[in-house]
């Protein structure tokens, strides 16, 4: 489903389990990619695969792990895996497996919310987070951004309503990203997926939405208080329907009081997935960040 | 950064800095002419230049009537359009490929203007905190008038720059030492007295300045820039508002699809020297993402 040349492992955590797709150099600086999505609630699947190809990009110089979808493999399941701590500690396990001590972290969409749950959790271990078109993450007030989505063709994951979602969702035309679109189609019947629909997909949405509520509050009282405690990029994309710049910018600015290491990007010509609409400059500017701070932090432990 | 070279530019002795192979990146620093409490030369480009220079060919030019590049001939030269036509001038005679030009401030203008006036000699545009282009007002008048020390010493070099800056331990006794040597140089005096004196800014610098702000700022509403553009900027610039760059960016992702904004927190005017790695790390990709552009 995903990339060729890397390898998939499973990890899990208390009754959660997740696959990882692993590639790049073994001993390279780790960056560890978080997929977004509300189960129950949004009208794509997401996975490991939305990243499409900048991965393979990544992997040329870092060791990458791609978090996916809970495999489910034994079976165990239960609704505390759709939690952004779950989803957490799940990261940590798939640090664990391959060995690496700290990574990088970038999330998507509530992708970075399950970041932001690492850095406040376990600082140690992350060496930066770049958020990217998160509006889970973000103040928005009373905007009226993110109304876009609100009458998707059902039912909600069907190939109808996934073709609708890219349409609406991404900047270029669907026709460029039909291979995505044929992954999340594939995802959408995973018995991941399939459990979301059992348990009742608003009910699950719900919860989820509830607890990632919880992480946005918790992480903006520590962004005002003692400062996110690792480096911060916030990458927007400058034609997202479900954000405006100036969302993005707001966002950043709450982060930079407190955390000097803090940067923001505006992607041109971009949605929600500016990895998909501009993948060599979303490469291009994630990369850039992370030889930055690995650099100043080499060069102010001197 | 070691010894400078020197050309002659149109009869203007002029010096600047290179080294390194690969992409060529030519480095443009800010301020103007007839300054004496304060004074650009290339070296402010040291801590981008020496990193960078491992990776690619990077040249930093005193410009026209600064550092240590002789005066303009004539005074009606005392003009941004005469630093543009030297810059584009310099990258002639030394027989540059397309460049990857990085202005800052009023460097940032003059950038921008070889591009949109000579593209068959640019690669990409990289637009750092640039006052000059920015279509809101800049604060350095009241941020750094009525210095409170004597002209050309450390004293006022020192209170300029740290009130540009937002980490004041950036201003190193290194820097003040390159201002210093400007400031001994009797060709950079003679500028400032032409400036200041004969009132070259007062009757040529600043009114051609104006026209050819309000000229750039139409060309690119037009579209008219072609080239590849980041745009830099700080949070915490005293000089120059941020919102400037969402203005600039706004403006020319309307026509072109490759332009990136970059906002640096925690820096101020300077942030390539503020934070250095950050900035050196978004000029490296950007360079190298814009390396096989064909112009």
């Amino acid at each position: 489903m995903i990339m060729e040349n890397f390898e998939k492992i499973t990890v899990s955590a208390g009754s959660a389990e997740v696959d990882v797709y692993v590639a790049g150099p073994e001993g390279a600086t780790c960056v560890l990619f978080l997929h977004g999505g509300v189960p129950g609630a949004s009208p794509y699947a997401s996975g490991a695969h939305i990243w499409g190809d900048c991965l393979n990009e990544f992997a040329r110089e870092r060791r990458v792990a791609v978090l996916d979808l809970p495999s489910m493999a034994t079976g165990r399941w239960s609704p505390d895996m759709f939690m952004a701590e779950t989803n957490a500690a799940l990261g940590l396990a798939a640090l664990d497996a391959i060995g690496v001590r700290s990574a990088h972290v970038v999330g998507h969409d509530t992708g970075g919310i399950t970041g932001m749950t690492l850095v406040m959790d376990a600082p140690e271990r992350i060496s930066s987070i770049s958020i990217v078109a998160s509006p889970m993450n973000a103040p928005t007030g009373d905007t009226i951004a993110g109304v876009s989505l609100t009458s998707p063709p059902l039912p909600i994951l069907g190939d109808e309503c996934q073709r609708w979602a890219f349409n609406r969702l991404g900047y270029s035309h669907p026709a460029l990203f039909e291979t995505i679109i044929g992954q999340s189609i594939e995802a959408a019947k995973t018995t991941y997926y399939k459990a979301v629909g059992d348990f009742g997909g608003r009910k699950i949405a719900e919860m989820a939405v509830a607890n990632f509520r919880k992480v946005q509050y918790r992480q903006w009282e520590v962004a005002r208080t003692r400062g996110i405690p690792v480096p911060v990029q916030i990458v927007w994309s400058a034609n997202d329907p479900r954000s405006t710049i100036e969302i993005g910018r707001t966002f950043f600015g709450l982060i930079a009081e407190k955390q000097q290491a803090t940067q923001f990007h505006v992607i041109n010509r971009a949605g929600a997935f500016p990895f998909l609409d501009q993948p060599e400059m979303f490469t291009s500017i994630v990369s850039a960040f992370l030889d930055g701070v690995t650099e100043e932090k080499r060069h102010l432990s001197k | 950064m070691d010894s400078s070279k020197q050309i002659n530019i149109g009869g203007v002795d002029t010096h600047y800095y290179e080294a390194g192979r690969g992409e060529p990146i030519l480095f443009v620093y800010g301020g103007n002419f007839g300054t004496s409490e304060s004074a650009s030369s290339a070296p402010v480009w040291k801590l981008n230049f020496d990193p960078l220079s491992q990776r690619h060919r990077v040249i930093a030019l005193d410009k026209l009537g600064q550092g240590r590049t002789g005066q303009p001939l004539r005074d009606e030269d005392y003009t941004m359009a005469a630093v543009v036509r030297h810059i584009a001038d310099f990258i002639r005679a030394l027989g540059l490929p397309p460049v990857h030009i990085v202005g800052h401030s009023r460097g940032g203008f003059a950038s921008t203007r070889l591009t949109l006036d000579h593209p068959e000699l640019v690669k990409s545009l990289t637009l750092v905190s640039s006052g000059t282009l920015s279509p809101r007002p800049s604060t350095n008048e009241p941020t750094l008038t009525n210095c409170p020390f004597p002209a050309y010493s450390r004293e006022s070099a020192r209170w300029v720059y740290e009130g540009y800056s937002h980490l004041k331990e950036a201003v190193t006794e290194e820097w003040i030492d390159g201002v210093m040597s400007v400031f001994d140089n009797p060709v950079y005096r003679e500028g400032v007295r032409k400036f200041v004196e004969e009132q070259c800014g007062r009757k040529y610098f600043y009114p051609q300045l104006a026209e050819m702000k309000r000229d750039t700022l139409q060309l690119l509403a037009d579209g008219a820039l072609q080239r590849p553009l980041q745009i830099i900027f700080a949070q915490n610039d005293p000089t120059v508002a941020v919102e400037g760059a969402f203005d600039l960016f706004e403006t020319v992702s309307t026509h072109q699809r490759d332009v990136e904004l970059h906002i640096i927190n925690m820096a101020g005017h300077f942030s390539f020297r503020e934070h250095p790695e950050r900035f050196n790390g978004l000029l490296d990709r950007f360079v190298r993402m814009n390396s096989e552009l064909r112009v």
